[in-house]
C-alpha cells in the first residue's frame, strides 16, 4: 500500500482525472469489516490508526468507482507454500513421471494442487475483506497482488528457501503462472479483478527486479521514512504507478470512464 | 421333563425371546464375539462401501485410528482434504463395492500394474476407471491419471503390509465390467465420468461362488502383505439405489445382501484369521423396533450407525466417543433434505441423475 500511496504523490500527474483515497494501515485492516456499504471497524484502536494515516477510519463504498485493496496477505509468494510439500507431474523439474510414485515429495494432482493455492488465498483477510466488499455491489473491486521478494533476496541463503528451491529446479516459471491463474480464477468467482504482478517488475519469475525495490517507503504518517537496506519485501513508487496503470486498464477494459 | 436335549445348556443368547425379546437391544451381548482382539495399539485398515466409512470414523472416534497411507498433505485445508477423498478410508480408493474390486487392488497394489485402458474422460478432463470420484475435477492428462495410480498402489500395498487387521465392508453383487480389460469399475461408466458404450461394458451379478473366490483372493494377498494380518467382514446394510439386474430393486437388494451376507458368514467360519461383525443384522432387524433408516428408506440414521459401532466397540473394551460417529445428516435438516451429505457414495449418484 506503501507503494501505492508514494506513487500517487510521486507520479500523480500520471493520473489527472483520477482521485485516489488511501485507506488503511499496517496492521489494523484485519480488523475492517463491511457493514451497511461502509467498510468500518468496531476496534477503537483499530480506527485510531487507521485515522491517524488517512484522515478517517471509515469508508463509505458508493463513494468510489473502484477499491484497489492490496496487502492483506493476498500475495502470490505466500500461495507458493503448497509447493514445499507437494509436486504435480506437470511441473517442469518432473522429468521421470513414473519415478515420482512414493518420492520425497507428495505427488498430488494438478486439481488439488489448485485448490490448496485457492484455500490459501481464500483464507487471507485482503480476499475476505475484497469479497465482502465485492457483494455489496456497489463499487468494482480490483486485488493487486503483493510483490514479489526483491531478487536481492535470490542470493540470500537465511530466507526464501522455496523460492529459492522452486528457482534452482526450473520450476519458477510454472509456479508463479500457476498461482496467478488459480488467483485469478478465485477471484473472478467472487466477483473481484485480479491484477497480477506487473510484468516488467519481474525477475526470474518469482522476484521483483531492484529498480521496483530500491528506496521504498514506509507507510507512515510522515513521509519519506525509507525501509532499511537489508529490505527485501516492499516495492517502491515505481512499482507502485506500474499497479496503478495496470489497475486502471483493467476498469478501462470494463468501463468507458473510470475514476479511483 | 427331561433336560437332556441340545438346547437345554444353551446361553440366552441362543433364544429369540431371551436373546432378542427380552435382551437388551441397544447393548446386543453376545452378538459379536470378536476372534481377534481391536485395541488402540491394532494397526487397522479400512475399505469397502459407503457404509464402511461410518467404521473408520468411529475407530478414530475410539482412539484406533485407522491406518492412514494416503494421507493429505501437510498444507491442504481439511475441507479440500475431504473433497479430494484424502483420509476416507487408508488409502484415497474410494468406495469398494465388491469383493472383486478389491481384490484387483490388492492384486495391483502387489504387482504395480497399471493399465492405461482404464481411463475415463469427461470434461475435457481424465478420469481413473478404477476411482473415479477422487478427484472431482478429473486429472488434466492421461500420464497424471496413470502416475497418480502407481503412486496410490505403492501406498495401498504399504498399508497392505502395514495392517494387522483389515476391515472390509461388503456392499454390493452387482457390478459392471470393463470388457477390454476384464477389470471390475466401482459405477458403470457415465455415472461419474466415461461414457456409457454397451460394447465397452458389461453387467455381472456376483455370485455366491465367484464372492468366496474374491474373498479367498482378498485373504492371500493380505496374507502374503503381512503374515498373520487378519480379516474382518461385514455387509453394508445400506440397499441398493439402483439394479441393473432385471429384478425389482427391492428383490434385488435382498438377493445381494443375502448373497453377501452368506459368503462372509461362511467365509469367516472358515478361517480362524476372518471374522464376520453383524452390522447387517443389528440395522436391519425388525426386532429393534427403531427407525433404522432414513427417510429416503436407505440412508442408515446415524443414532443407528452410532448403536453398531458401539457393539463393536464395546466387544472390544473400547469406549465410543462422546460424540459418536459423524453423523450422515443433520437432524435438524428439512425431511427432503440429502441425508447423504456426509457420506461420499457415488451409488447415490445413479439416484439423482434420474431427477
Amino acid at each position: 500500500m506503501a507503494a501505492l500511496a508514494s506513487a500517487t504523490k510521486r507520479h500523480g500527474d500520471r493520473w489527472p482525472d483520477v482521485r485516489f483515497d488511501l485507506f488503511g494501515d499496517h496492521t489494523a485492516m484485519g480488523k475492517f469489516t463491511v457493514r451497511e456499504g461502509l467498510v468500518q471497524s468496531e476496534d477503537a484502536e483499530a480506527r485510531a490508526s487507521v485515522h491517524r494515516l488517512c484522515g478517517r477510519d471509515v469508508l463509505d463504498l458508493a463513494d468510489y468507482e473502484a477499491v484497489i485493496l492490496t496487502g492483506l496477505q493476498f500475495s502470490v509468494f505466500a500461495a507458493l507454500r503448497p509447493f514445499r510439500d507437494v509436486v504435480v507431474t506437470s511441473q517442469p523439474s518432473i522429468t521421470d513421471v513414473a519415478a515420482l510414485a512414493g518420492g520425497e515429495h507428495q505427488l498430488v494432482s494438478f486439481g488439488a494442487l489448485g485448490a490448496m493455492v485457492e484455500d490459501f488465498l481464500s483464507q487471507t483477510p485482503g480476499f475476505a475483506l475484497a469479497r465482502d466488499i465485492a457483494a455489496t455491489g456497489l463499487t468494482q473491486v480490483i486485488i493487486a497482488s503483493q510483490p514479489r521478494p526483491s531478487i536481492a533476496a535470490r542470493e540470500d541463503a537465511r530466507q526464501f528457501n522455496r523460492l529459492r528451491t522452486l528457482d534452482r529446479d526450473g520450476d519458477g516459471a510454472f509456479a508463479s503462472q500457476f498461482v496467478d491463474k488459480r488467483a485469478a480464477l478465485l477471484c473472478k468467482a467472487a466477483g473481484i479483478r485480479y491484477l497480477p504482478q506487473p510484468g516488467k517488475s519481474i525477475t526470474h519469475n518469482l522476484y521483483t527486479r531492484h529498480p521496483f525495490m530500491r528506496g521504498s517507503v514506509r507507510l507512515a504518517a510522515r513521509e519519506g521514512l525509507s525501509h532499511g537496506r537489508e529490505d527485501v519485501i516492499h516495492a517502491n513508487a515505481a512499482f507502485g504507478a506500474l499497479v496503478i496503470d495496470d489497475a486502471l486498464k483493467t476498469l478501462e477494459s470494463a468501463k468507458d470512464a473510470p475514476a479511483v | 421333563m427331561s433336560a437332556h436335549h441340545p438346547y437345554a445348556d444353551l446361553p440366552d443368547s441362543r433364544f429369540w425371546r431371551a436373546g432378542v425379546v427380552e435382551a437388551d437391544r441397544l447393548a446386543w451381548h453376545d452378538l459379536y464375539c470378536p476372534k481377534f482382539p481391536v485395541t488402540a495399539q491394532t494397526e487397522i485398515a479400512t475399505a469397502g462401501s459407503c457404509f464402511a466409512q461410518h467404521i473408520g470414523r468411529a475407530l478414530a472416534g475410539a482412539g484406533v485410528v485407522p491406518l492412514n497411507g494416503e494421507p493429505a498433505p501437510a498444507s491442504m485445508h481439511p475441507q479440500t482434504a475431504e473433497r479430494f477423498q484424502y483420509g476416507l478410508y487408508s488409502a484415497r480408493y474410494g468406495n469398494i463395492y465388491t469383493a472383486r474390486q478389491f481384490r484387483e487392488l490388492l492384486d495391483d497394489a502387489a504387482t504395480g500394474h497399471v493399465d492405461d485402458r482404464l481411463i475415463w474422460r469427461a470434461r475435457r478432463r481424465f478420469f481413473d476407471a478404477l476411482r473415479p470420484s477422487v478427484e472431482p475435477d478429473g486429472w488434466i492428462s492421461q500420464a497424471e491419471v496413470m502416475a497418480m495410480r502407481r503412486d496410490h498402489l505403492m501406498r495401498v500395498q504399504a498399508v497392505a503390509e502395514s495392517a494387522d487387521v483389515f476391515v472390509f465392508t461388503l456392499g454390493l453383487t452387482e457390478a459392471w465390467i470393463d470388457t477390454a480389460t476384464g477389470r471390475t469399475v466401482p459405477t458403470a461408466p457415465g455415472v461419474i465420468a466415461g461414457r456409457y458404450k454397451p460394447a465397452q461394458v458389461r453387467f455381472h451379478n456376483y455370485s455366491y461362488d465367484e464372492i468366496m473366490e474374491d474373498l479367498a483372493g482378498i485373504r492371500d494377498a493380505l496374507q502374503v502383505a503381512r503374515a498373520g494380518s487378519k480379516l474382518l467382514l461385514t455387509v453394508s446394510p445400506v440397499p441398493l439405489t439402483a439394479t441393473a439386474s432385471g429384478a425389482h430393486v427391492l428383490a434385488a437388494t435382498q438377493l445381494s445382501k443375502a448373497i453377501l451376507r452368506a459368503a462372509a458368514g461362511d467365509f469367516a467360519d472358515a478361517h480362524d484369521d476372518v471374522d464376520y461383525f453383524p452390522s447387517y443384522e443389528i440395522v436391519t432387524t425388525h426386532a429393534s423396533g427403531e427407525m433404522a433408516f432414513a427417510q429416503n428408506r436407505r440412508s442408515v440414521r446415524p443414532e443407528m450407525v452410532a448403536r453398531v459401532m458401539d457393539v463393536f466397540l464395546r466387544a472390544h473394551g473400547l469406549e465410543p466417543s462422546e460424540q459418536g460417529p459423524k453423523p450422515s445428516f443433520d437432524a435438524s435438516e428439512p425431511q427432503d433434505a440429502d441425508e447423504e451429505d456426509a457420506l461420499v457414495c457415488e451409488e447415490a449418484l445413479l439416484d439423482a441423475m434420474r431427477e
